[in-house]
C-alpha cells in the first residue's frame, strides 16, 4: 500500500539550498550516477 | 526521485502528439528505455494501445478517467509516478496530456512530485492551429507554456501559410524553440532529455558537429574549482537566446551536495545530488550559432569559479 505523499506546498519549485543530508547508500549513489550519465549530465 | 527527468508532451486535440511520440520512441532517445504516462479523455485509452508494445517503452501507465491537469488529483498522479519510478526506474518519463490540458499546472504537479521538469513540448497543427487558437483559451496556453513548439502537418499547408502560423506562434511565445514536421517525424535530439548525452558525444567531434541537420552545435565546459552560486544562477537566467539547452552538474562553494542544473529555452531549474566521486564541474551547452557565444560564455563561467573554496563568501 502506498502512502499518500506529504504536502509539499511549502517547498519552493526551485530550491536554492540542498536538502538535509539524508545520505545515499553506495548502491543508490551508483544508480543515481548511472542515470545522470545516461541523461548526459555527467561522464 | 529528483534524478528522473520528465517531458510533458502536449498539444490540442488532433495535433499529432501520439504520432510524434510513436516516431520518437521508434527512432530516437538513444535506445534508452522510457516510461510513458498517457492521459486520455474517456474510459477507454486508444492512444495507449498505439504506444504499448514499442521496444523503447519500459512501461506505460494510462490515466484515462480525467484530465491530468485538473480532475486527476495529486494522490493519483503521485501514485502513478511513484509506481513507475519504483518498478521500472526509467531514465525518462514522458507524459502525454489530453488535447484539452493546460500544461502549466501539470508542470507544477511534476515539480511537486519531486521530479525534474525537462521540457514542455507542444505540438501544433499548422492547418487547424490558428482556428483552435482563436476559438479556445487552452490552445493558447499550450503554446505559451511550451519550451519547444512543433509545427506539425506541414504537408497540409503551403509555405506562406506555415510561415504565417510560425510568426503567430512566435508572437505568443518568443522564448520557445520551433521545429517543423510532417506526421511527427522529428529527428532532433534536442527535444528530450536523453539528447544531451548525444550532444556531449558530438562536442568531442567538432568536424561532424556542423553537419547536423538541425543546425545545432554544442560545447562542453569543465572545471575543477567550485562555483559561486549567485553569479552562476544569474548567468543561467541571462543566457543568450541561441542557447536552447544547457545541462550539467556543478559544485557550489560551501556546499556538500552538487547541483544539477537544467536550462531549457530560457527556463532553468536546479536540483541537488550527492555524488562524492564526481569532483569536477561538467556542463553541456547546446544551441544555434554557439560559435558566436562560446568564448563569452566560457569567460562568464570562469568568472563564477572561486579562486579557493575557503575564500568563498557563500554561507
Amino acid at each position: 500500500m502506498h502512502e499518500r505523499p506529504r504536502d509539499r506546498a511549502d517547498e519552493p519549485a526551485n530550491p536554492s539550498s540542498p536538502p538535509p543530508d539524508t545520505g545515499y547508500t553506495e548502491d543508490e549513489e551508483a544508480e543515481v550516477r548511472k542515470r545522470l550519465e545516461d541523461l548526459g549530465y555527467v561522464e | 526521485m529528483h534524478t528522473v527527468a520528465v517531458d510533458i508532451l502536449t498539444g490540442f486535440l488532433g495535433s499529432g502528439k501520439t504520432t510524434l511520440l510513436r516516431h520518437v520512441l521508434d527512432h530516437g532517445l538513444r535506445g534508452k528505455p522510457v516510461a510513458v504516462i498517457m492521459n486520455e479523455i474517456g474510459e477507454i485509452g486508444i492512444d495507449g494501445r498505439v504506444i504499448t508494445g514499442l521496444s523503447a517503452v519500459e512501461t506505460m501507465v494510462e490515466l484515462s478517467s480525467g484530465c491530468i491537469c485538473c480532475t486527476i488529483d495529486d494522490y493519483r498522479f503521485d501514485l502513478a509516478v511513484q509506481e513507475i519510478v519504483e518498478t521500472t526506474r526509467p531514465h525518462l518519463i514522458i507524459i502525454e496530456s489530453t488535447g484539452l490540458a493546460d500544461p502549466e499546472p501539470l508542470a507544477y504537479r511534476v515539480k511537486g512530485a519531486g521530479l525534474g521538469l525537462d521540457a514542455i513540448i507542444t505540438v501544433v497543427d499548422v492547418h487547424d492551429g490558428p482556428r483552435q487558437l482563436r476559438e479556445t483559451e487552452v490552445a493558447g496556453r499550450q503554446v505559451e507554456a511550451a519550451d519547444f513548439l512543433v509545427l506539425n502537418k506541414l504537408d497540409l499547408v503551403d509555405e506562406r501559410t506555415a510561415d504565417r502560423v510560425e510568426r503567430q506562434l512566435a508572437r505568443r511565445n518568443p522564448r520557445a524553440e520551433r521545429f517543423r514536421t510532417v506526421r511527427g517525424a522529428i529527428e532532433s535530439d534536442v527535444l528530450f532529455a536523453t539528447g544531451v548525452a548525444a550532444f556531449r558525444e558530438r562536442a568531442r567531434q567538432p568536424a561532424a558537429d556542423h553537419l547536423h541537420a538541425d543546425g545545432f552545435t554544442s560545447f562542453v565546459y569543465r572545471s575543477a574549482r567550485p562555483l559561486e552560486q549567485k553569479p552562476f544562477e544569474r548567468l543561467l537566467g541571462r543566457l543568450p537566446g541561441d542557447v536552447v539547452r544547457a545541462k550539467g552538474i556543478v559544485r557550489f562553494a560551501g556546499r556538500d551536495w552538487q547541483c544539477l542544473f537544467n536550462v531549457t529555452c530560457g527556463r532553468y531549474e536546479l536540483s541537488w545530488v550527492k555524488l562524492p566521486e564526481v569532483a569536477e564541474n561538467q556542463a553541456v551547452f547546446i544551441g544555434r550559432n554557439l560559435g558566436r557565444h562560446e568564448s563569452a560564455l566560457r569567460g562568464a563561467l570562469a568568472a563564477c569559479e572561486t579562486a579557493d573554496e575557503r575564500s568563498s563568501s557563500h554561507a
